[in-house]
């Protein structure tokens, strides 16, 4: 922020420079030149005298001095190898003109370039005159050396243009030279540019006060109790410092803030001269001290509002600063933590740690995300402990030594802790895994054993009936092929089980996207309970078939729903001691057909109510009870009817028995009768 | 007359398919395991072997290699009986070199007519 008011002072001291010199050169070369004239009057003007014929007649000292050439040499010759470029040259007329008087020679004197017996030039300024003696007419020049003054004005001019240079180069600031009144007689194109007057309008026209805030004028001149006139800027200046901010108007009527350095011009014989006003437009200024000021506030809010904890450390790790969050976290006052290092407040154990932290910028400086991670065990104000995680990233001076560590802090006591949990949880879940990797293979050799094991027998008994059926036996008659189709119809439709049983088992997710036809519930029911009555007759158990013709038709496999229902009945009657009574029923409920086998079995505790519909659950617990079966049964029932877009639900106690209910989608609903339960034995 | 090995470690499917062998005029040996298999084929030098898949010391398919790498044995035709579930390793089977393969249960009609279609395969091969 300093840099423009350096530029201004550096500015207007060049310009001081430059414009002093050139009123001491001004003054210096006036004095000289008049000077050179009153010697000149006396013995330094060289005086020739020529003939008519421009033969030289008169050579006196002066001239010897002047030209390096005695009178001895110079008398008889001419004089135009001294001034080369001739009189004719200079006064557009010929030297005979000149001697014949038929010109007026201008009494002011001429610069000519005359040149010296060893040839070098010098400027010179002559002055010629004729006079007639004794009927000769003679001409007189008076050549005066003015290399000295030549020189003299050319380094004024030099000055001069560095001056102009130094106005026109400046067009970010504001330049206006006034004389002693105010009246404008500088006005550089910065000011054009700032201001928006052009030079033209202003020079020697306008005041000063033009382009200043007249209000702001009136209370300064108040305030100094002076008129307000344009000396105020001046008066304020020498009172007050050079350097003040003015409102300066602009041709637009608009305004602006500007830093206007106000100086007098003085003359070389310190009379002043003027005044000189540098101006700075601070508007830019003003807005990127707006910005600093919003970005610093923003950073404040950000530090203090933070959720994370931060701390702002010295390159020796002494705190310089902390938010909120880093005091609530260790438990120290600003005051005490500015007094701290941060060397204080880890564990001495980990010192070292964060000594490698901070130590090791350089790889700071090179990564990309410049910043530090490691972990440290921190003691709080109370003594107790906590493991953080710093976050370090390190600020630089021009040296890339370290000027401030910028360090964020996260308690990670809990973090840590539930990823020792999560992993001692995943390694319990991968030997759960193993587990039950081991649990698939075994699955896996006890299909393939079932399977074999099952049909083993299917295959003796298909056989020897079919023996006897094809009269292999012997004659067989009308009764006992009866007892015979019923025996093979029965074995096959076991083997067709068994081969449900496997495929479903032998699947992870059960399969059994058979076919999909109308299939009527009623008949699927009564069906599957008829072929069923012997086998319940045989154990002195008593079923009773309750079945509303219009239960409903569910789109599905009738072969798997048939299946359904008799490892259902199946079950229940495995399930209950002789003499027992087993129901089953066929309903429709709204939209949906009911089918549900009731039993007066044993029962299932509450507990295994979810679990005996899992796959190969019951197997185990059967075979402990002695109960022959695969245990697939409710697994497969359940499959199916969700593959139906139905479900299955149970409901038992131990000792009272159970119902299993099957829920199916009907797809009769456009034909649906009013429901009901008009069930039939 | 033909003569049949049947290599069988269940009895009952063993005598069943005695009893349709014979009954069909086919002169019939039997086998309780793939190791006794072995010795009664090279004893008897049967015109067809039928192999159980699934026996106790040596299975089917090992007497099948077994079978195939002995030069006395090597030629004759050999049927399996096996579970549906076995199916996909009868593919190793035919890669050992057995001639076809009757899934279990099998209607003991079907067997007579497999063996026939073999036994006629190789007559007209040789």
């Amino acid at each position: 922020m300093q840099r423009p008011f350096d530029d201004v002072t550096d500015l207007l001291v060049a310009l001081a420079l430059a414009l002093s010199f050139l009123g001491a050169l001004r003054h210096r070369v006036k004095r000289t030149s008049e000077r050179l004239r009153a010697i000149a009057k006396l013995a330094s003007d060289a005086i020739v005298v020529l003939n008519d014929r421009g033969e030289i007649v008169s050579w006196g000292a002066a001239a010897e001095r002047l030209f390096g050439e005695s009178a001895e040499t110079a008398i008889g010759s001419t004089i135009w190898k001294r001034m080369p470029a001739g009189l004719e040259a200079l006064y557009s007329r010929a030297f005979e003109d000149i001697v014949r008087g038929r010109i007026t020679v201008p009494d002011a004197p001429t610069v000519i370039s005359a040149v010296r017996a060893d040839g070098t030039e010098f400027p010179a300024e002559l002055s010629i005159s004729t006079f007639t003696e004794r009927r000769h007419t003679f001409v007189s020049v008076a050549f005066r050396d003015i290399s000295e003054r030549t020189r003299n004005e050319r380094e004024l001019r030099a000055a001069h243009d560095l001056s102009q240079a130094v106005l026109d180069a400046a067009t970010e600031y504001s330049i206006i030279a006034t004389d002693p009144s105010g009246r404008i007689t500088v006005f550089n194109r910065g000011a054009e540019r700032m201001l928006g007057y052009r030079a033209d309008e202003v020079v020697g026209k306008e005041s000063i006060l033009l382009m200043h805030d007249r209000a702001e004028i009136a209370a300064r001149a108040l305030d100094l109790g002076e008129p307000p006139t344009a000396d105020i800027v001046f008066i304020d200046a020498s009172l007050n410092g050079e350097a003040r901010e003015w409102t300066y108007v602009r041709r637009n009527n608009t305004r602006i803030p500007v830093l206007v350095t106000a100086n007098v011009l003085t003359s070389a014989d310190g009379a002043p001269r003027g005044f000189i006003c540098i101006g700075h437009d601070l508007t830019g200024q003003r807005q990127a001290e707006r910005r600093v000021a919003f970005a610093n506030a923003a950073f404040q809010k950000a530090f203090n509002s933070a959720p994370v904890a931060i701390v702002l450390t010295r390159g020796d790790m002494s705190c310089l600063h902390a938010n909120p969050e880093f005091r609530r976290l260790t438990g120290y006052s600003l005051e005490e933590l500015r007094t701290m290092s941060m060397l204080d407040m880890v564990v001495p154990a980990d010192e070292a740690e964060l000594k490698r932290l901070v130590a090791d910028f350089e790889p700071l400086i090179a990564s990309e995300r410049q910043v530090q991670v490691g972990e440290v065990h921190m003691r709080r104000r109370d003594g107790s402990a906590v493991l953080i995680e710093f976050h370090v990233s390190v600020i630089l001076d021009e040296d890339n030594t370290p000027l401030l560590f910028v360090t964020h802090v996260e308690d990670v006591t809990a973090k840590r802790e539930a990823e020792a949990a999560a992993q001692e949880a995943f390694d319990r879940n991968a030997e759960a895994l193993v587990h039950l990797e081991d649990l698939n293979r075994a699955k896996a050799q006890f299909v393939s054993m079932v399977s074999h094991e099952l049909r083993t027998p299917t295959t003796s008994v298909l056989g020897y009936t079919e023996l006897i059926a094809d009269g292999d036996l012997g004659p067989v008659t009308p009764e006992q092929r009866h007892a015979l189709d019923a025996i093979q119809r029965n074995s096959l439709r076991l083997e067709q089980l068994l081969a449900d049983l496997m495929e479903a088992a032998r699947l992870e997710l059960p399969r059994l996207n058979g076919n999909r036809e109308h299939v009527d519930i009623s008949e699927v029911v009564r069906h599957a309970a008829t072929t069923m009555l012997p086998v319940v007759a045989r154990r002195n158990q008593t079923m009773q078939i309750a079945v509303d013709p219009d239960a409903g038709i569910v789109l599905g496999d009738e072969r798997r729903l048939e299946h359904v229902v008799s490892n259902l009945l199946t079950n229940a009657v495995k399930f209950t001691p002789e003499g027992g009574s087993i129901v089953i029923r066929a309903i429709r409920e709204g939209s949906e057909a009911i089918i549900s086998v009731q039993d007066s079995g044993i029962g299932i505790p509450e507990e295994e109510h979810t679990k005996v519909f899992e796959r190969f659950y019951r197997s185990e617990r059967k075979e402990s009870a002695k109960v022959p079966g695969s245990g697939l049964g409710l697994s497969i029932v359940k499959a199916i009817a969700q593959n139906h877009g139905g479900d299955v639900t149970l409901a038992s106690a131990v000792g009272e028995g159970t119902t299993i209910s099957i829920r199916l989608p009907r797809v009769d609903l456009e034909h649906a009768a009013v429901g009901g339960g008009r069930e039939r034995e | 007359m033909k003569k049949i090995l049947v290599v069988e470690d269940e009895e009952d499917i063993r005598e069943l398919v005695v009893f349709k062998l014979s009954s069909a005029g086919y002169e019939v040996t039997t086998a309780g395991d793939g190791e006794e298999g072995l010795i009664k084929a090279r004893a008897v030098r049967p015109d067809l072997v039928l192999l159980d898949w699934m026996m106790p010391r040596l299975n089917g398919l090992d007497t099948a290699v077994a079978m195939r790498a002995d030069p006395d044995l090597a030629a004759i035709p050999l049927i399996v009986l096996t579970a549906k579930s076995q199916e996909r390793d009868i593919e190793r089977g035919f890669s050992a070199g057995i001639d076809d393969y009757i899934v279990k249960p099998f209607s003991p009609k079907e067997l007579l007519s497999r063996i026939e279609a073999v036994l006629a395969r190789v007559r007209v091969t040789k």
